[in-house]
């Protein structure tokens, strides 16, 4: 019977379908053209996810059509499912205290082989040079920092070889 | 049956098929399972500044995902189109638009398929990639050991060499030099022939009869030596070893052992050329080998010591001590650089000798922040999609192979597992923007 009810309703569905496809075009044409944030590629490519969503949804999946059941259904994992993430943002995604993950500190080394990388041939002993010299103040800081440094790559060959 | 009658309003339930509600349900824990995820990624990803976005960095090939996002929207098309026969009753039409679906579930896999093998070709796993260039540095030392091992493993199969442990890497060098210069020499004809000398006899053959056996199974597993010349060692071991048998037979009489202990050496001497010149066409084969591996100690002992590979020639022994010990304080020798290895295995790996085995078992250093995170959450969202994508085909399969037999009692099977393909579409729908082009 509950059958008989969705087939009353005539979706032009190939209509549907068109729409899916040209929202599909649309991200992708986002992605290419390069905006000057990448949030504004961010936001519009996720806002035709929301409605290619509400597409299928709405049409593929009939709830246009359900009863007021799908709200009793649906309601209650949605919230819990938002809950989740929003529960997690204040501890991991906007930390309040300095950031603790390892890539934390690991950055400013990535950030100057970047830089070192950006420049040209000539310029590469100058950035030797700072390099030596962070690695200068590293030792003076802690009296023995070369031998802390063998320790630390010590450690991985012999992992390895278990 | 609730059909014939009109419902009620004292009615309790909801007016779908108990299919139908499971169903739903289902989909309801469905949302929260893949939120979780979904949610996690966003809130882990605006917390990890320098998230890598690169394709280089992240072998992300936006134009696959394009695709298949395509092929799923084609495919939870057809699904609707196949349902809508059902309800009419036109069953071919709807096993037709169903095999449709399934071909497409194949496609989508498919394509998947070349996107992970990208990403292991390139190492793009978790906890495998390398977030620093000391990491990097690091990585590279580890591979090229383990090519060395694998070289090594040819020599340790035939029990040429001994590496029992990790630490009897430092005597390999010499155990392979030892190995290849081992000389025989000639045996020379005692004055006196008797039973002793007929035992030594024996004892020589047997030895270099093992010789042969530990060179051939080396030759062939390095592909280096022509085999003819293994075939006449192999035979002539025997003879050899026969003859030498003959004499301490013949020697245990009382007299005319001389011709048969005499007969024993001549082969014994024929064997020794033999094995010697096998010797011989095995040390250049060997020499690579021991030159790599020299490469990567030199290269192991400038990283363990973090000294720089152009400014410190040597990383280990007396030398290097006293120059470390002529360091005043805070003093320190110049430091490994990334360019520096970088250079060193761009050498190693244009090496004529060895540089197929180094291009083959050691990749480019490539450090990525956050690219283990980023490999974890790409593959385990990804990895429960596809396990989805899998479990809807199995789904359809059910109808499919019912054949013509197909009926209107599948009519909510077909409906139910419609359902769940639109989801599993709804969710490639959002992880393709998140993971692909965010």
């Amino acid at each position: 019977m509950a059958h008989d009810d969705h087939s009353a309703h005539h979706v032009n569905y190939l209509a549907v379908f068109v729409a899916l496809c040209v929202f599909t075009a649309l991200s992708v044409i986002f992605d290419l053209v390069s905006f000057s944030n990448h949030a504004i590629t961010i936001v519009l490519v996720l806002a035709v996810a929301v409605a290619k969503a509400l597409c299928v949804m709405m049409f593929f999946m009939h709830l246009k059509f359900e009863g007021n059941w799908k709200y009793v259904l649906l309601a209650p994992t949605t919230i819990l499912a938002i809950g989740l993430p929003l529960a997690l943002v204040p501890d991991i995604g906007v930390a309040y205290y300095t950031p603790l993950a390892p890539q934390a500190e690991w950055k400013a080394e990535m950030d100057s082989l970047h830089d070192s990388h950006g420049q040209s041939a000539g310029h590469s002993d100058h950035t030797g040079h700072v390099e030596e010299q962070a690695e200068v103040g590293h030792s003076d800081e802690s009296g023995d920092g070369a031998d802390h440094h063998e320790e630390s790559h010590e450690a991985a060959p012999a992992e390895k070889a278990e | 049956m609730s059909h014939s009658t009109p419902p009620s309003s004292l009615k309790m339930g909801i007016p779908i098929p108990n299919s139908k509600l499971g169903l739903w349900l289902f989909l309801g824990t469905e949302i929260m399972f893949f939120t979780a995820f979904i949610g996690a990624y966003i809130v882990l990803r605006i917390g990890s500044p320098g998230w890598p976005t690169d394709p280089k960095d992240t072998h992300i090939l936006v134009l696959m995902g394009g695709i298949n996002t395509f092929v799923l929207i084609v495919s939870s098309y057809f699904v609707v189109v196949a349902h809508e026969a059902m309800a009419k009753r036109d069953f071919s039409r709807a096993r037709r638009y169903l095999t449709y679906t399934m071909g497409l579930a194949f496609v989508f896999l498919g394509i998947k398929s070349i996107e992970y093998y990208g990403k292991i070709s390139h190492d793009i796993l978790p906890s495998h990639i390398a977030e620093t260039p000391t990491q990097a540095i690091n990585k590279v030392d580890r591979e090229l050991e383990q090519v060395v091992r694998q070289r090594f493993a040819v020599y340790t199969d035939a029990e040429a060499i001994d590496v029992a442990q990790p630490d009897d890497l430092a005597t390999v060098s010499a155990q392979i030099d030892a190995y290849v210069k081992a000389r025989v020499e000639r045996f020379d004809v005692p004055e006196e022939l008797d039973s002793a000398v007929a035992n030594e006899v024996l004892a020589e053959a047997k030895r270099q009869a093992a010789l042969v056996v530990t060179t051939q199974a080396l030759a062939a597993n390095l592909g280096a030596i022509d085999s003819s010349m293994i075939a006449d060692a192999a035979k002539s071991a025997a003879s050899a070893e026969t003859a030498a048998n003959d004499a301490v037979e013949a020697a245990k009489q009382p007299s005319g052992a001389d011709t048969a202990i005499n007969e024993a050496i001549e082969r014994l001497n024929e064997l020794s050329t033999l094995v010697a010149g096998l010797l011989e066409e095995m040390q250049p084969v060997v020499g690579v080998d021991v030159a790599l591996y020299r490469k990567w100690q030199n290269l192991h002992q400038h990283i363990v010591a973090n000294v720089s590979l152009e400014k410190v020639p040597v990383a280990t022994g007396p030398g290097y001590l006293a120059a470390r010990e002529a360091l005043s304080e805070g003093e320190s020798l110049p430091a490994l650089e990334y360019a520096e290895v970088k250079a060193e295995l761009a050498r190693l790996k244009s090496d004529t000798n060895y540089g197929g085995f180094v291009s083959a078992g050691v990749l480019d250093p490539h450090p990525v922040l956050y690219g283990n995170l980023f490999a974890s959450i790409y593959f385990l969202m990804t990895g429960f999609h596809a396990i989805h994508v899998i479990v809807g085909m199995l789904l359809f399969a059910r109808p499919l192979l019912q054949g013509n037999n197909l009926n209107e009692e599948w009519t909510d099977w077909v409906e139910n597992s419609g359902l769940y393909w639109h989801f599993v579409d709804l969710v490639w729908i959002f992880l393709f923007p998140l993971l692909y082009i965010a």
